[in-house]
């Protein structure tokens, strides 16, 4: 990522943060940072410390080792054992069950992060994020009476009142029915890019990681695997590990000859690696393409094979396709493979398979070097 | 250090509340502990050579009995008005708390009144079957079997509490698994109900024991010597070894009852395992027939008669016929006394179970958890040795004092011992549980994310108390003051060890008139505790209904306690 001079300073910088329960390591020499006006996306599978990095974000949680530095203000730094309060540190949480205070309307929510001004400035600036967020004709309401995108409204409003340097939401959408989830991240989305606030948002949701960030960091037990753009990340995952978040991969092992691979689908360049490297072989199923054998598009080095398994998956088939010349009983050469569902595909029909060479990428084995 | 001071597990100074709270109320037990090798001038020798075995042996026998017998009543009549259905069921699932209004004393002056030989039912055996005294054999009341049903009547409601709310709480999956394979009502309730609710039954239980071992007025009427009684006796013992005698005594107590929260203890966390299931739909009831339903009934009723109706029937009757009309002026006086000494008592006990669980949220750390855990063991110390725990160390403050005003000319006299403080303190000591268990079991009510949002909209942890804590916890806080309100109206034997010298509330005065003989007098008083007792049984109650895990709301006794997230279930917590 290449940094602007003007974001040097803005925004989130987390370096080095270390956090243990016991023996459980919630956090691994974690190195973030987050520019004002973009939405970072921390994606991992619950238990990899994501919730945990925005506690010692917010500072409901100590630092062990590292810092962290908020628009240029350190407000954690382990080595000289600084913890501001989380008070202190003009960070916005929104939390995963909303935390509405129950005994206060709706109103009186959003105005309790507002401490400076008349009683009735601050009910005005209330009712203007409540305006913002689509809920002014609920200002009354008790938070008990609201349904479940109607509260996450609210608790972004009253996050964002106070006008925070940082939004930290944790499992924003989590709580709410999938059809009601694109609509709530969507505006959620537009508000947090206009206030041009630094966001960071924990998910367990690959698609949602892809569909929200600017940036996504990848983590598991509490170390972060990679980061990036959500298309370097879903396409050039840095370990299989991560590929793997966004759903199933077609792996397979090779051993480098001349600057390239032999695998069972086919031929693939390896030209960072010496001979006789051990590699593993990496195939999305999303990037295999498949045409019908009497196709008349028919490319050069296209593979013939048979359809073992098709289910539908929405808009997507989801099969499973024997290579012709493997054996169909070894399901370790198994392709699985995406398709568009309204191509109709039957197990037994034969498809022309193509792996564009982009599509494949070659990593050393994890016994070789080590898996991050 | 500023990690330490005001790090992320709260500011310091919450410990410091919570620990400061905690030793104020184990100060009194630490010092009896502590008297344990003190020199007694061989009052102590002579004590253990006398009646120590008959105190042993006499508390041994009550608690034995007192335990059969409330586990029998409790647990049946739970399980009766939980699972089966039967005309009154819902009345009697209330009701069956009754007797916990009246104080087990007043209990024992209805029913010596009621039996003894110039009682109204022996003397109608005698005018209708022309009988004399030595025709015909009479239990007598005054004695250990007499003391062990009157305070069974009394105390049964704790373990039915107990039981019930195991019983409720039960998956109902559970028992439809029972039934699935083949068994009948009787047997899914001997083979899975029952089981299952042991451990809750036995913390009931153990409710009950300690309550034995601390009784005091009805095992002193009844003239049976136990412990507690002993150290009320041992303490008015013209000796001047007698407060250490009195103390070397409780402390022999102090090890029974250290026995029996360490089977609560163990009790309490079986119970945590056996929630099974969180998916609970309406319990099932089984029908009765007729005839099972009108036995039903009967062994409903007979615990309610029995502890609640009779006893407060014949005290409605002398209050009726005269009562205290003659000392009309004096009961006003002491009534007077009792509610302000009352008012005060519970006010401080909420101020301070607030300070132990407010601190205890703000910085969670095994030490506060241990230290506010601490903070409740009064309530499982006999009001006697807490009464002789107090007045030790006040006894040496006001040496001390003495000491420190007499070479200026002021007699000190006692300063702290004998007055109100003493007693209030004692009331602290004994009672700071029954707030602190209240206000706590809300807050655990209070998800800790609204702390967290607070903090993280620009509140100190103080700010986020007062800002969010508290107007969440108004509602117990206003319960927890009623409840321990009513327990010091109640209260007798450290009432009557500590209280300033001519000052008597209604329960020392009760307890006078009726130990003079005067139960027509002590009637007027005995009403009004019993009254005064009815209120937290009414909250406690719709407590109870509302706890129901997807039952109707029922009605809230306060505003505010309840919240969208978590109906109360701090029903249990409340029982003591």
């Amino acid at each position: 990522m290449t940094q602007t001079a003007s974001g040097e300073h803005q925004g989130l910088r987390v370096r080095g943060a270390c956090r243990r329960f016991g023996v459980f390591v919630a956090a691994d020499h974690v190195d973030l940072r987050v520019r004002p006006g973009a939405v970072h996306c921390l994606l991992g599978p619950s238990g990899s410390g994501k919730s945990t990095l925005l506690r010692l974000i917010a500072g409901l949680e100590s630092l062990e080792q590292g810092s962290i530095t908020i628009d240029g203000r350190v407000v954690a730094d382990a080595e000289r054992a600084l913890h501001r309060p989380p008070e202190d540190r003009a960070v916005g949480f929104v939390f995963q069950d909303y935390a509405l205070f129950p005994h206060l309307d709706v109103r009186h929510n959003v105005a309790f992060g507002l401490r400076r001004g008349s009683r009735r400035d601050r009910h005005r600036a209330a009712d203007r994020w409540l305006e913002r967020v689509g809920m002014s004709s609920h200002a009354t309401a008790m938070p008990h009476t609201l349904s479940g995108g109607q509260q996450q409204r609210v608790a972004l409003a009253r996050a964002l009142a106070p006008e925070p340097r940082i939004m930290l939401l944790d499992e924003p959408f989590s709580g709410l029915d999938d059809h009601l989830r694109a609509a709530v991240r969507k505006t959620t989305l537009e508000i947090l890019r206009t206030t041009g606030v630094a966001t960071l948002l924990v998910t367990h949701d690959p698609r949602e990681a892809l569909l929200a960030g600017d940036v996504v960091s990848v983590i598991r037990d509490g170390h972060i695997i990679q980061t990036g753009l959500p298309s370097e990340v879903f396409d050039h995952s840095a370990t299989r590990s991560v590929a793997e978040v966004f759903g199933p991969v077609n792996a397979v092992e090779a051993t480098v000859l001349g600057g390239h691979v032999e695998t069972p689908w086919g031929r693939f360049a390896a030209p960072d690696q010496r001979d006789g490297t051990e590699v593993e072989v990496h195939i999305r199923p999303s990037a295999i393409e498949l045409a019908p054998t009497d196709s008349a598009t028919s490319p050069d080095g296209g593979l013939r094979g048979r359809i073992l398994r098709a289910r539908i998956e929405g808009a997507l088939a989801r099969l499973v396709v024997a290579l012709d010349g493997t054996a169909s009983s070894d399901p370790s050469t198994h392709l699985k493979c995406y398709d568009l569902a309204r191509r109709s595909w039957r197990e037994g029909d034969t498809v022309q398979v193509t792996i564009p060479p982009s599509a494949a990428q070659v990593r050393p084995r994890p016994s070789t070097r080590g898996d991050e | 250090m500023r990690l330490a001071l005001s790090g992320a597990r709260g500011p310091l100074a919450a410990t410091v509340t919570v620990a400061a709270v905690t030793a104020l109320v184990a100060t009194p037990i630490g010092v009896v502990v502590a008297r344990i090798g003190a020199d007694s001038g061989g009052l102590w020798e002579h004590l253990a050579q006398t009646v120590l075995p008959d105190y042993l042996r006499n508390t041994l026998w009550l608690a034995l009995g007192v335990g059969v017998l409330t586990t029998g009543i409790g647990v049946a009549t739970a399980w009766l008005v939980t699972l089966c259905r039967f005309p009154g069921q819902r009345v009697f699932r209330w009701a069956l708390l009754l007797p916990l209004a009246i104080p087990t004393y007043l209990c024992a002056y209805a029913y010596t009144d009621l039996l003894q030989f110039s009682g109204p039912v022996q003397s109608w055996l005698r005018a209708t079957f022309g009988w004399t005294a030595q025709d015909y054999a009479f239990p007598e009341i005054r004695s250990l079997g007499g003391a062990i049903v009157v305070l069974s009547l009394g105390l049964y409601p704790y373990v039915f509490l107990a039981a019930r709310t195991a019983f409720v709480e039960q998956s109902v999956c559970v028992l439809e698994v029972g039934r699935t394979l083949g068994l009948g009502p009787w047997r899914s309730f001997a083979r899975i109900a029952l089981p299952l609710a042991r451990p809750s039954i036995l913390a009931g239980l153990s409710l009950v024991l300690m309550e034995t071992l601390a009784e005091f007025g009805a095992v002193h009427y009844f003239a049976v010597d136990t412990f507690a009684t002993g150290i009320y006796r041992t303490f008015t013992l013209p000796d001047r070894h007698a407060l250490t005698a009195a103390a070397q005594l409780s402390a022999c107590l102090l090890l029974l009852v250290a026995l029996l929260l360490g089977v609560e203890a163990l009790a309490r966390r079986t119970a945590r395992f056996y929630s099974l299931s969180t998916r609970h739909r309406a319990l099932p009831s089984w029908p009765l027939s007729p005839l099972r339903a009108a036995l039903a009934i009967g062994a409903c009723s007979l615990p309610i008669i029995l502890g609640f109706v009779v006893p407060l029937v014949v005290f409605a009757l002398k209050t009726w016929r005269g009562g205290d009309a003659r000392a009309r002026e004096t009961f006003l006086e002491i009534g007077r006394n009792s509610f302000v000494l009352a008012l005060g008592a519970s006010l401080l006990a909420v101020l301070l179970a607030l300070f132990v669980a407010c601190g205890r949220r703000l910085r969670t750390t095994p030490i506060t958890r241990l230290l506010a855990r601490t903070a409740g063991i009064g309530y499982a110390i006999p009001g006697a040795v807490i009464a002789i725990g107090v007045l030790i160390p006040m006894a040496w403050l006001d040496r001390r004092l003495g000491d420190l005003l007499s070479p200026f000319g002021v007699s000190a006299g006692l300063l702290l011992s004998g007055t109100a403080f003493a007693v209030v303190y004692g009331y602290q000591v004994r009672f700071l549980a029954v707030s602190l268990n209240l206000l706590q079991a809300s807050m655990t009510r209070i998800r800790p994310t609204l702390d967290d949002a607070a903090r993280m909209l620009g509140r100190s942890p103080l700010r986020t108390v007062a800002s969010v804590h508290l107007p969440m916890l108004r509602g117990s806080l206003f319960a927890a003051a009623l409840l321990v309100f009513v327990d010091v109206i109640k209260e007798l034997p450290a009432t009557l060890i500590l209280r300033p010298f001519d000052f008597d509330t209604l329960a020392v005065r009760v307890y006078q008139l009726a130990s003079d003989e005067r139960l027509a007098e002590a009637s007027t008083g005995a009403l009004a505790i019993i009254l005064v007792g009815l209120i937290p049984v009414i909250v406690l109650s719709r407590m109870l209904d509302r706890s129901r895990p997807g039952g109707v709301g029922g009605s809230v006794p306060t505003p505010n306690t309840d919240n969208v997230f978590g109906a109360a279930d701090g029903a249990p917590e409340v029982a003591p």
